[in-house]
Parts: C-alpha cells; sequence; structure tokens
C-alpha cells in the first residue's frame, strides 16, 4: 500500500534508518526534525501517518501528539523512545493517553517498525 | 527453532565459544551442558580473574557471568571487561548475567553495566535460546539486530551510522567547549540510541553515561566520559567498515 508517512525525530541518524527502511518497502517518507516542522509538513503536503519521537528540544514529543490530535484526530501515530535517564521512558507509555496508537522503543528492529506501521496503515488512515 | 534454521545451523567448529563464568559446579555442568547442546563449545572460568585473562587471550562469542563470584560480581566484571585494554575478544561483545535471583531485580544496574540481559539460574534452554539468537553471526559480518535476508538493510544502516556519527560528535565536542550541558545531553541521548541500532553495547553504555552526567549537570565529569564515547565509536566505525566496504 503506497502511503506517505512523516518522520519527527531531531536525530538525523534516526531519521534515516527509518526512512531506509519505510523506503524499502515503497513508501513515501517526509522528514522533519523537531514538532514545529513537523507540523508545518503535515498541514502543507498531508500524510498518512505520523512517527514522532517523544524526546525533542524546541516542541517535544508529547507536546506534538497533543497538537495533532486536536488538529487531526483520526491521524494514526506511533511514538518512539529510546529511554533512559531523561525520563522520557514513563512519557513513552504516557504517549498512549494521548492518542498514540503504536508505541517504539530505540532500539527496534526494522521488522517491528514495518509491522507497527502496517497495522496503523488502514485503509483511509490521513492526517 | 524451525527446520530452516536447523539446515542452516554451522557447525560447531566454525563458531567461536561461549565463555562461562561461574564457580558453582552443579550450575556450570547444568549451563555448559544446554549451550553445547545448543551447538556451542564452552570455555569455563571459576572466578574474575581467570575471566579476565581468558577474555584477553581468546577470542569468544558471548560470556555468560554469574552475578555471585567468589572475588567480584559478574556486574563489576562487566564493566571491568569494557573497560578493559583490547584484548582478543573485542571489548564490546554480548555479556550476559547469570542469577539465582529474580532476573528482572537486576535488569537496570546490569543495562547499566553494559549487559544484554539477565538470565534466571538454572538458565533454561528457552533463555540461553533468546541469548544466542542475538549474537551476531560469526560467518559473516553483520548486525544482530538483522535477519539474514535484511543484510542489505544492515549495510545501509551502517553507512548511515558511519556518515552522521562525526557530525555528532562534532556537535558534542563544541557543546563541551561552550560547557553546555543540556546540549551535551541531548547529543548524548540521541547517540546512545543510533549506536544501540547497530547493536553497539559498549557506545551505547557510554552514551548512557555522558548523558547521565550532563544532564546532571556534572561538566567537571563530561571530557572524560565524552573522550571514551569517542573511543568507543571509533571501534563501532571500525567494525561496521567491514560491512559497508
Amino acid at each position: 500500500m503506497s502511503a506517505t508517512i512523516l518522520v519527527i525525530d531531531d536525530d538525523p541518524a534516526m531519521r534515516r534508518y527509518i526512512k531506509t527502511a519505510l523506503e524499502r518497502e515503497g513508501y513515501d517518507v517526509l522528514e522533519a526534525a523537531d514538532g514545529v516542522e513537523g507540523m508545518a509538513l503535515k498541514r502543507a503536503r498531508g500524510v498518512n501517518l505520523i512517527i514522532v519521537d517523544i524526546f525533542m528540544p524546541e516542541k517535544d514529543g508529547l507536546e506534538t501528539i497533543i497538537e495533532l490530535r486536536a488538529e487531526s484526530p483520526d491521524c494514526p501515530i506511533l511514538a518512539m523512545s529510546g529511554g533512559g535517564s531523561m525520563g522520557e521512558m514513563s512519557f513513552l507509555d504516557y504517549s498512549r493517553q494521548f492518542g498514540a496508537r503504536e508505541l517504539l522503543r530505540k532500539p527496534f528492529k526494522p521488522a517491528d517498525l514495518l509491522a507497527a506501521v502496517s497495522r496503523l496503515l488502514t485503509p483511509g488512515a490521513a492526517c | 527453532m524451525n527446520s530452516r534454521d536447523a539446515a542452516s545451523a554451522p557447525e560447531p567448529s566454525t563458531l567461536l565459544p561461549l565463555l562461562l563464568v561461574e564457580d558453582d559446579r552443579l550450575s556450570a555442568a547444568q549451563a555448559q551442558r544446554l549451550m553445547e547442546r545448543a551447538g556451542r563449545s564452552v570455555r569455563l572460568a571459576e572466578d574474575g580473574a581467570e575471566a579476565l585473562r581468558l577474555l584477553a587471550a581468546e577470542r569468544f562469542a558471548a560470556a555468560f557471568l554469574d552475578v555471585e563470584l567468589p572475588d567480584t560480581d559478574g556486574l563489576r566484571l562487566a564493566r571491568a571487561f569494557r573497560a578493559a585494554p583490547p584484548g582478543a575478544t573485542p571489548s564490546d561483545i554480548p555479556l550476559f548475567a547469570l542469577t539465582g535471583h529474580d532476573p528482572q531485580t537486576l535488569a537496570d544496574a546490569a543495562a547499566a553495566a553494559g549487559l544484554v540481559r539477565v538470565l534466571g539460574k538454572p538458565l533454561s534452554a528457552e533463555d540461553l535460546a533468546e541469548a544466542l539468537a542475538l549474537l551476531p553471526d560469526q560467518t559473516a559480518p553483520r548486525l544482530p539486530f538483522f535477519d539474514e535476508a535484511d543484510a542489505e538493510m544492515a549495510r545501509a544502516f551502517a553507512a548511515i551510522f558511519r556518515e552522521e556519527t562525526p557530525r555528532r560528535l562534532a556537535e558534542l565536542h563544541d557543546a563541551a567547549r561552550r560547557r553546555d550541558a543540556a546540549t551535551m545531553a541531548r547529543l548524548a541521548h540521541s547517540l546512545k540510541s543510533t549506536t544501540a541500532m547497530v547493536s553497539a553495547p559498549s557506545a551505547t553504555e557510554a552514551a548512557l553515561r555522558l548523558e547521565r552526567a550532563a544532564g546532571a549537570g556534572r561538566l567537571d565529569d563530561c571530557p572524560e566520559l565524552l573522550a571514551e564515547l569517542e573511543n568507543q565509536l571509533n571501534i563501532v566505525q571500525e567494525r561496521l567498515t567491514a560491512l559497508t566496504d
């Protein structure tokens, strides 16, 4: 299924890992380095699914998810986090309450990413 | 294990041995039997000093460290090995802890010590199989996270890591010069994930240490931790060269 996926993560290597895995499956991928850029891209281009890192400078992942939910209630959101000492691990679980439908812990296998994406990409999924 | 795995399992002689560090003879015999039944050869060390000597002198695929040893404990041994000068066994090989207590209670401390996973004692065939499945395939350089069919993606990830890491490192040095703890914590946090994605536990651990120090504002600890992280990143870069070239 062809779909456009927006990846919001401040780390370029992580965005490229994800983009590489998704493009190989035939998805179109847009990248944003933070929530502000991500929201602007979503409005400008329209996407079918959003993958968002929880821990980012500028606008963090939870804030982005809340804003996304308000603007696009049906948008499938996949939240991810590396966890660790900054306490955002609990935020990853918490992000589900704000509307993230799938959670992915870094590091993840490309196969797990693709499985989560295909679970979220139901027909008509749009943001 | 399905029939395809069984058919393609390499002969034991082509695989590097496992190091089992266990002072209790019964536990050692039981674990060794399981490992051998899984097609692996095993070298046994009865204490930490013997383990460090073997790791420096011989090459192993992984080490299984009992948490309670006569002269040290498995977590301290793991840290000592990660910090050891390069020996015959690369210092970022997968290390596993073995404990007679609830493995869950040790999980955080073990992760901080750079251990891949804590396994309960007596070791079960299932836990061992899962642990062995995490090991890199020594017949060809590849990343443990990828199936054999994914060699192409493993190469792509390795190339991305090799391209992006020098930039992150330069940013880290820049932040260190400015004594910008928040930026250092953020960059170290990123490296923790990107190194984990290419299965480089020693580098991930070094990134975690720097993230914690910078996050806590311990700026005086950062230069040494950054130097250690850089050292570990260089080791990973070198290892990944085999995948991308």
